[in-house]
This record gives C-alpha cells, structure tokens and sequence, in this order.
C-alpha cells in the first residue's frame, strides 16, 4: 500500500504542469502578503487635524440637517474652533475633549427643566476645570481631576474602581499617553470599561434586576481577559473570533484565503487521477499487476489527501515567511481564549495552521467530489470542470436558496463548508447547527467516495 | 541469422513434443468461460489449457474476442460464466496470487509519458513482488533499451514503447507472459529479436508465453501450438506444424481448364493413381497429386488427357499453403466481421 501511494506521488510530482500549479499558488500567497502589506501601511494614518474650514463646513451641515444631538456637536465644534486646539483626532486630548462634553455639557443642553441655572454654571465651571489641564496638554493634572471627579461621584464602590484603574495604572507607573505604548493605553481602557459594565450588571442582579447568565457570564470573561493582558503585559494577541491588533498575525491569518486558489489545484489533479489513466490508456498497464483495483483507487485518494495537506502545509509556510518579510518576525504574540473565567493562553502558529486546516474543508470536499466524477465517467474534463464550477458557484446557490427561505438548502452540501462561521452562529439556514453541519458533510464525503470506489472496482476496462 | 532462425525452428517442434509428452503443468486454464455485452456473446463457452515452455498463439479474425478473452485472463474485465486459473490459482478467488505469475500488454503499449523509460519500469517494479534494481536492467538489457531507458517514454517510437512494454511485462519473473499483438509497430530486425527472445522464455526458463497476433507467418515462425478463435468460439487447437502440414496438402494441388471436365475427370480417375481429382464446373477440374514425382505425374496427366481428344487449354499450381491459408481455410465464410 505504501508503495502505491508512493507511486501515486511521484505521478502527481513527475508532472510539470502540478509544479507550475502550485509556482502559481505560492504566487498567490505572496501576492496576498504584498497586498495586505500594502493596505495596512496606507491605513495606519494618524489621525486628521482640524481647522478653521472642518469647524465651518461641520457646524453649518450640522446646522442645516438637524441630525438628533446636533445642538452638542455645534457646541463641541465652537469650543474647538474658539479654543484653537491643535491636536489630532486619535489625541488623549480629543478623547478627554469628547468625554467631557459627554458627561458635563451634554447635561447643561439637555438637562432641560430638571437643571436651574446655578447647577448649570457649577457644571461649567466643573467642564472647565477638567479641561484646563487638557488645553495646557498636562495629562497628570488632568488624570488627577479625573480621579477626584470619580471619588465624588456617587457611583458604588466597584464601580468607582473601574472607572479610577486606567488614571491610577498609568499615574502609578508615571506614564503619559505619549509616552505609554498603545496596548498599555487601550489595555487600561478595555480593562477599565470591563469592570464597570461586571460592576454594573453585578449591582443590577443585587437590585433583584433580571440579567441572563450567558450576559453575566460573557462580562466576567471579557473582565479576566483584559486583565490577564494586564497582568501579563500582553503587547496583542490572538481572541477567539482571530482578531489580532498584531499586523503580522492578522495578514498571516488572512492568508489562509489562499487555500481556496489551492482547492483549484487539487480539484485538477483529483479530476485527472483516475480519468486520466483511462484516457492515456495506462490504466490497463496498471491493472495487469497483482494488485486489487480496491487498493489502487484508495492508494489514489489517499495521497490525494496527502497532498492537499502537503499544498495547505506549503501555502501555511510561505505565508508565515513571506509576513515576516512584510512585516516583521512577530512571535511573541498569544492565542488568548477564556471560558469560566479563566484565560488559556495558546499558540498561535497552531491556531493559525487549524485555520488554514478548516479553510481546507471547502477544499477536501470539492476534491473529494471531482475525484467520485474521475472514477466514474472516466474524463477529466468533466471532472475538472464540475469540480471547479462547485467550488465557484456552490456558495452562490445557497445564499439564493436562502434567500427564497427554502429550507432543504441546508442539505446541500456547499451550505455546510464553512464550519468556522457556523459555529460562530452565521449560518444560512435557521436550522443549521454545528452537529448538523458535520454529519451533512461526512454523509456526503461516505457517499462519494463509496461512489469512486464502485466505479472504479466493478467497471469493465 | 537465417540459419540460426532455421535452427531455432527445428528446436522448436522437437520441443514441443517435449513439452506435450514430459512436462505437461498447465499455466492458464479456462473452463467454459463465456461473455456478453449485452445480447452480443462475444467469448462462447471456451475451453482451453496452455503449458508451461511452450509459446501459444491466439489467431482470429478482428472482432473474433481474441482481446477480449485477454482481457479475461488479466482481470481488466469480468466473466459472465466459467473458471479462468493461472497456474492453478482461480483469479477471481485469488486475485492477487493469480496476478503475481501474470505479465503482460493489453493492446498497446500505453506508458506514463511524462516519466523516463526507468521511471516507468520502476512504477511497475513497486507494484510486484521480489524486483531488484539488477533485475530492471536486465530486463533493459534483454529488450535492447539500455541506451535510451532515461529518455521520456513520450520521445519513443511505438516500437520502443513496445520494447518498454515487454521490459514491463518481464520485471517479475512471470510463469505466464500474455501478449496482445507485441510485433506492433516493431521493425523487422524489432520483430525477430522479440520472436528470438520470446521462444528463448518459453523454452529455455519454462515460461508459457500467450501471443495473439493478425500477423500469420509472424505466427508460423513463433508458436508451438495456436488456437484460432471465431465469432466467440474456439474452433481448434493445434501444433503449428499440424497444422501447416494440413495445409501442405494444398501444395500439390493444379487447376485445370480443359474443353470437358466430366470427360477428364472419369478418365483420370481410372485405376490406381497418385492423386485424386474433383471437378469443379463443365470446364474447370482440381486435381491434387499425393507424390514427390510432380513433373511425371503432370506428365502422365497431359498424356491421358491428349489420348482421349480433351483440349488442355491451362494448367495452373494453386497458392501455396501456409499458416495463413490454413487460417483462412479454417475461418472462411466469415467476412462480415463478427
């Protein structure tokens, strides 16, 4: 058996027409780093300036629209302007700017009755305060004012802690947001907004208030992870969704749509493995020896499946190099996933290489079908161009089914390929689950290559 | 080379006499084997048994079911009723017991293009049992491919593929050499070095080698015995010097145009003579003589044609007879092909 498959690779790799296949697939891979390369420079700006004609050209659309809370945003736009601040919008400033507008001003412009004039002029002077130190671009100042303002707030306890964590983190450590990195500035704010919101639901819950587990239980994890990055000092990493603020890991992970030109590959060389042997006529050759048909069409698929994982393996590797040309040798970076609270930190080479693996789901199945159509029909043509046709309008089919609500869609088999938003809940059918979405598959797959394997043993040569 | 083919030939008939009486072990055997596709009975009920060391041939017209009885024996197609075993392995319940004694080509010599002569062999290699890396080259060396073997299978001539098949078909040491059509696309000098290689196998290491062919005297020179199939059915099997021998009969055999054939026959078959006559039509009569003295038997003839006033107007020898004669003689009126 071993030397069959042996003899099936060397079929597949005597080819010349497999290496450009696969040249070309290695093109595509790189081709894809140089691209995300590309669009993530040109994203990273930072930030827009204001000046006199933003002021003007926003407050008269602001004016003249009457967009609902426009009379705030006129007023945020007049302080800037009359202010003449110079920072951007991704500033610290901009960012205290805007909340103070939210917590001071927008009380005094939609207080209303509630609100008489001496609380108005309190809240004025309190904004005022608060934004001295913001114009003077003294952020300890501005952190301490923040503190106090928390202090008296008549907030519980927990949820004064929240609020206060992110000014006491960086005036303990005697950082500024110039001088702190950009993980530690959004890591104090996640973790902070974190425990508030857990504080929040907790004392919600306390009030005989109605909060689902699945919500509580959603917050307290969100509240650990943030502060495992805390504690660990994590720069970025990897969530459960593959969302990653680390360049390389991100254009690395996008790299897996590559399997999807490589499934192009395999569907050509399933198509030809046992068509092609009828049309050359070596099949006789082949089956002159002392070997059982059965064993030769499962030698067949099975170094099929071999070098899908071989093509899916090379396309992960090239992937992974060619990031670091991009953007850099970028390893130190987690694949974080809690559940119950606690956070498991992962490798993210291994969750990386299982995405590239689902990816190759599509891609087995496609090849799996072109190899049944070989065996059967005996033409490669066939073969490659049913194959390919699956692999391009197979989700075309289904998102039109699901749209004319018919729900026997989901049998098909092109509903089911995409496990990964499946499970995340993102599936077409109403009906679809996980479970559902595996058997479907697996049925078709048993189908298939029960299919090959008839047509391949009974037929007369 | 002439007379060693001669010699070679002579061997071959002591053979086979040795070969029927001594040896006798059975290397295919099909038991009223028969096959249809759809109505169409292709292979009818046919019984048959070859020998170890001697080289058989399957002779028939196109269509008689000559590949297709190949194709039985090598397992690329299923029988409908019967038993086929190689040396006493049934194949369908031993498949692959029965298959490791098999080598052999199917119609053409169809190689993976993309590889070189060695790859190619050594595709074969992997698949069998007990083939070394010596073994490939001998059998290079005795098919003559040694200098071009690393070359790509798509730059050979069909008579080179043809070569590479027999090579293929030899790797594992086979008892049971089956061949479907192998001069093929070989050049005379190609045809005589397989022929010389294929009666060394047969008769030097014991190998039974089944050879069909459309090309009779290629048969002739070849085979001990041949089987000759028609419409399905196996219709005789004999040595080939029996059945040569028959055909010889023919040898001696003149046509005469004469102005009364009736006359001539009743004259001519007046007493004991040395030939036997037929007529044939008002004016045509056949006669076949049954002596060496040819010259004074014609003689003789013409003399007693003369004496009774019949006008000799031709006399003409028939064809001489060969395999092909006796071949046709034996599947005659069947043209259409079957």
């Amino acid at each position: 058996m071993l030397k069959l498959i042996q003899n099936e690779w060397i079929k597949i790799f005597t080819k010349i027409s497999t290496w450009i296949m696969l040249a070309l697939v290695a093109l595509f891979a790189v081709g894809l780093t140089v691209i995300s390369k590309s669009s993530m420079t040109s994203y990273s700006s930072s930030g827009y300036t204001f000046d006199d004609q933003y002021y003007a050209s926003e407050i008269d659309y602001l004016n003249m629209a009457r967009p609902q809370g426009y009379e705030i945003q006129v007023k945020q736009m007049e302080y800037m302007r009359d202010s003449q601040i110079t920072w951007t919008s991704d500033s610290w400033q901009y960012t205290a700017l805007c909340l103070a507008f939210e917590q001071w001003q927008s009380q005094i412009i939609y207080g209303g009755e509630s609100i008489d004039e001496t609380e108005k002029a309190r809240l004025e002077e309190q904004f005022n305060d608060v934004m001295a130190p913001v114009l003077a671009d003294d952020w300890e100042s501005y952190a301490q004012k923040m503190l106090a303002n928390i202090q008296s707030s008549e907030e519980s306890d927990s949820i004064k802690a929240a609020q206060a964590y992110p000014y006491e983190y960086m005036l303990e450590r005697g950082l500024t947001p110039e001088t702190c990195s950009s993980w530690q500035f959004e890591g104090v704010q996640n973790l902070s907004s974190a425990m508030e919101r857990l504080a929040q639901l907790k004392e919600q819950q306390a009030f005989g208030g109605y909060v689902s587990d699945e919500t509580m239980a959603q917050a307290e994890d969100d509240a650990a992870l943030y502060q495992y990055i805390m504690d660990h000092e994590i720069e970025s990493y990897i969530d459960k969704d593959g969302m990653t603020a680390s360049d390389y890991w991100e254009s690395f992970l996008q790299g897996a749509s590559v399997v999807t030109i490589a499934s192009v590959v395999m569907v050509v060389l399933a198509g030809g493995s046992v068509a092609n042997e009828f049309s050359s006529g070596t099949i006789k050759f082949l089956l002159i020896n002392p070997v059982r048909r059965g064993k030769i069409i499962i030698s067949k698929y099975i170094t099929l499946v071999l070098v899908a994982l071989a093509v899916i393996a090379g396309v992960f590797i090239i992937s992974g190099i060619s990031n670091i040309f991009a953007f850099g040798a970028d390893f130190d970076v987690p694949y974080l996933t809690v559940s119950l609270g606690i956070v498991h930190e992962g490798s993210s080479i291994i969750y990386t290489f299982t995405q590239y693996l689902l990816s190759g789901i599509n891609l087995l199945a496609m090849m799996t079908m072109a190899f049944m159509i070989s065996s059967l029909m005996r033409n490669a043509a066939v073969a490659i161009g049913i194959g390919v046709a699956a692999l391009m309008g197979g989700s075309m089919i289904v998102v039109m089914l699901a749209q004319l609500g018919c729900d026997w869609g989901r049998y098909i088999i092109f509903a089911n390929m995409n496990l990964t938003q499946i499970a995340q809940g993102n599936s077409y059918f109403p009906n679809q689950t996980l479970t559902f979405s595996i058997i479907t598959l697996a049925a078709y797959m048993v189908v298939f290559l029960l299919t090959a394997y008839d047509g391949f043993t009974r037929r007369e040569v | 080379m002439e007379n060693r083919l001669f010699g070679r030939r002579v061997h071959g008939v002591l053979m086979t006499a040795y070969v029927k009486e001594a040896v006798m072990e059975t290397a295919i055997k099909l038991e009223g084997v028969s096959k249809s596709f759809g109505k169409r009975c292709v292979v009818d009920h046919i019984h048959m048994e070859t020998y170890q060391g001697e080289v058989f041939g399957f002779l028939g017209p196109n269509g008689a079911g000559k590949t297709t009885t190949i194709k039985m024996l090598v397992g690329l197609i299923d029988f409908d009723e019967g038993k086929i075993s190689i040396c006493g392995q049934d194949i369908r319940k031993n498949f692959e017991k029965a298959m490791a004694n098999v080598g052999g080509i199917v119609e053409n010599p169809e190689l993976y293009k993309y590889m070189t002569g060695m790859q190619n062999l050594r595709q074969y290699a992997r698949m069998r049992k007990g083939v070394t890396e010596e073994r490939i080259n001998e059998v290079i060396q005795l098919v003559g491919l040694s200098n071009r073997i690393h070359e790509k299978v798509s730059k050979y001539s069909l008579g080179m593929r043809q070569r590479l098949g027999v090579a293929q078909s030899l790797l594992h040491h086979p008892k049971v050499l089956i061949l479907d059509e192998p001069t093929n696309g070989l050049d005379p000098a190609g045809i005589r070095q397989l022929r010389d290689i294929l009666r060394d196998l047969a008769h030097r290491e014991k190998i039974c080698v089944l050879v069909s062919s459309h090309l009779m005297s290629e048969m002739q020179l070849m085979c001990d015995r041949v089987g000759i199939i028609v419409k399905g059915k196996l219709l005789s099997v004999t040595s080939v010097d029996e059945l040569v021998a028959s055909a010889a009969g023919m040898q001696n055999c003149f046509k005469y145009h004469v102005s009364d054939a009736q006359a001539a026959v009743r004259i001519l078959t007046r007493g004991c003579r040395p030939w036997r006559v037929s007529a044939e039509d008002d004016t045509h009569f056949e006669i076949i003589l049954n002596t060496e003295e040819v010259e004074e038997a014609l003689g003789l003839i013409s003399k007693m044609l003369v004496s009774e006033d019949i006008l000799l107007y031709t006399a003409a020898p028939k064809e001489t007879g060969r395999l092909e004669d006796a071949f046709i003689e034996l599947t005659k009126g069947d043209e259409q092909i079957a």
